[in-house]
């Protein structure tokens, strides 16, 4: 097959995709005509090709996928009401990132490093797909283990696993006195705020989306008390 | 005494420590225990004068700060000669804790980052679930009413209830469990067809699916599923909640 029109037939599928497309997944359409390394020399040249342009080419969770430009988000805001659920809590971000890196990873183990219970926690995290379970560990009591799900690299916008730093990477920032850590929801919110009233306040549904990631702290400590 | 109510400003006893060192600016590889305590129980004791319940974590962990205090003021010698193990720093293990949990912390905030930029970016799938279809919990008086329209239905089919065959709530909630654990939701009228009873293949006595409608319910209740539709008077859908959280427990060994 002439490998233009494969470049188009990939574009336009990747068009109306509703999710990461893998170079596995691309490639049945052309019935192993078309080997992995032309697909991938596909693939990137295609992505030279977005680069300047006004939609973005991404390579997230194993595949690919068209997705807009942050710049617009707030024009696309303003055209659709698009609910993109309340941010994670601190917690949960917490609890995912020891998942993230320690997988396959159990409760208790996940509560020794946290030094918290975290029931209520890995619960919000299973209902939002975000984690999953990865069997049972092969200790008394088999415990439950957990580890991420793919949702968890579409979420954040990750290629895959490696995608992430490594830990020793964060070892190495400076240890002591690193400050700005415990008021990190803080400034989070801060700049949040700037950010909102910057624009003039014309977006005011950014604001509520960060309350609303209030109210989830507080339901993730109801759960957590049941 | 009952602590229930978390700290809202601080998530667990070693958020607390991680706060008090950067604040004091404090060598995490050196921390001057006798200060740190004092001023970790000195936060405990504000909290307490403000009202606030303490997490039992916060305890435990004021305990062992003043066991570490306490080790580091008995003399090296005498330690060492009562165990062997003596010859490290009492607040090795407290330290490397600290440590590894701020690692996780800062991964965190890298996620953190990640996600409001994610935030921004749409992609055709959010759009195509903007649509109208939100789910709304159903109640237990609609789940009542489609059981009703159930038996109803049975009931105009002329059948013959002959087999005696039990059907035991916890088998239903253990069958009903394994069809959600390889698919996302079933609804409520397939759980009642008589394809989707193995015990009793094709006969759906009433007992069988009453024990059904039970299992359903017992379900509910302990929070394994969620049933929701997408809007009143529309299919009712049965999804898993989440998995088993306690360690261990299973759905099986509840219902009986």
């Amino acid at each position: 097959m002439d490998l233009n029109t494969a470049k188009s037939v990939i574009e336009n599928i990747l068009f109306i995709a509703d999710r990461p497309l893998s170079l596995e997944k691309i490639g049945e359409v052309f019935g192993g005509e078309i080997d992995r390394i032309t697909l991938k020399r596909i693939m990137d040249e295609l992505k030279t090709e977005y680069q300047d342009g006004n939609i973005q080419f991404v390579e997230i969770a194993e595949g690919y996928q068209l997705c807009t430009r942050p710049e617009y988000s707030e024009w696309i805001k303003k055209f659709y009401t698009i609910d993109r659920g309340s941010r994670l809590s601190r917690p949960s971000l917490e609890t995912l990132s020891i998942i993230a890196y320690r997988q396959p990873i159990t409760r208790t183990e996940i509560e020794e490093i946290r030094g918290v219970d975290s029931g209520g926690v890995i619960r919000t995290l299973l209902e939002k797909s975000l984690i999953r379970n990865m069997g049972r560990k092969k200790v008394p009591g088999r415990p439950m283990m957990y580890g991420t799900a793919r949702k968890f690299l579409e979420y954040f916008g990750l290629k895959n696993l490696s995608d992430l730093p490594t830990l020793e990477e964060f070892k190495e920032e400076d240890l002591k006195g690193g400050g700005g850590i415990e008021a990190e929801g803080i400034q989070d919110e801060l700049k949040f705020h700037e950010k909102v009233s910057s624009e003039g306040g014309e977006f005011k549904e950014t604001g509520i989306s960060s309350e609303s990631d209030e109210i989830e702290d507080i339901e993730g400590e109801r759960d957590k008390n049941d | 005494m009952t602590y229930q109510v978390k700290l809202p400003i601080f998530e667990g006893p070693l958020d607390l420590l991680l706060h008090l060192i950067n604040e004091h600016e404090i060598n995490i590889y050196d921390i001057p225990i006798a200060f740190i305590t004092q001023q970790y129980l000195e936060y405990i004791e504000l909290l307490k004068t403000l009202n606030l319940e303490i997490a039992g974590e916060f305890l435990v962990m004021a305990a062992t700060l003043i066991q570490i205090k306490s080790r580091t003021l008995l003399p090296k010698s005498e330690v060492a000669a009562e165990s062997e193990e003596e010859d490290e720093d009492p607040r090795e293990e407290l330290i490397r804790k600290l440590i590894e949990y701020k690692k996780y912390k800062e991964a965190a905030i890298h996620l953190r980052d990640k996600e409001m930029y994610q935030r921004n970016i749409f992609t055709r799938m959010i759009n195509i679930d903007e649509s109208e279809e939100v789910l709304i919990d159903v109640s237990i008086f609609d789940l009542l009413g489609a059981f009703k329209n159930i038996m109803k239905n049975i009931e105009s089919r002329d059948m013959f209830e002959i087999s005696m065959d039990e059907v035991s709530v916890t088998e239903k909630i253990n069958f009903i469990m394994e069809i959600l654990s390889v698919t996302p939701h079933i609804t409520f009228d397939s759980l009642f067809t008589p394809s989707y009873s193995p015990i009793n293949r094709g006969k759906g006595g009433y007992m069988e699916l009453i024990s059904t409608f039970l299992a359903l319910l017992e379900l509910i209740r302990l929070k394994l599923v969620r049933i929701q539709q997408v809007k009143r008077f529309g299919t009712i859908r049965i999804f898993k909640s989440v998995e088993e959280i306690k360690d261990g427990s299973e759905y099986g060994k509840v219902g009986n």
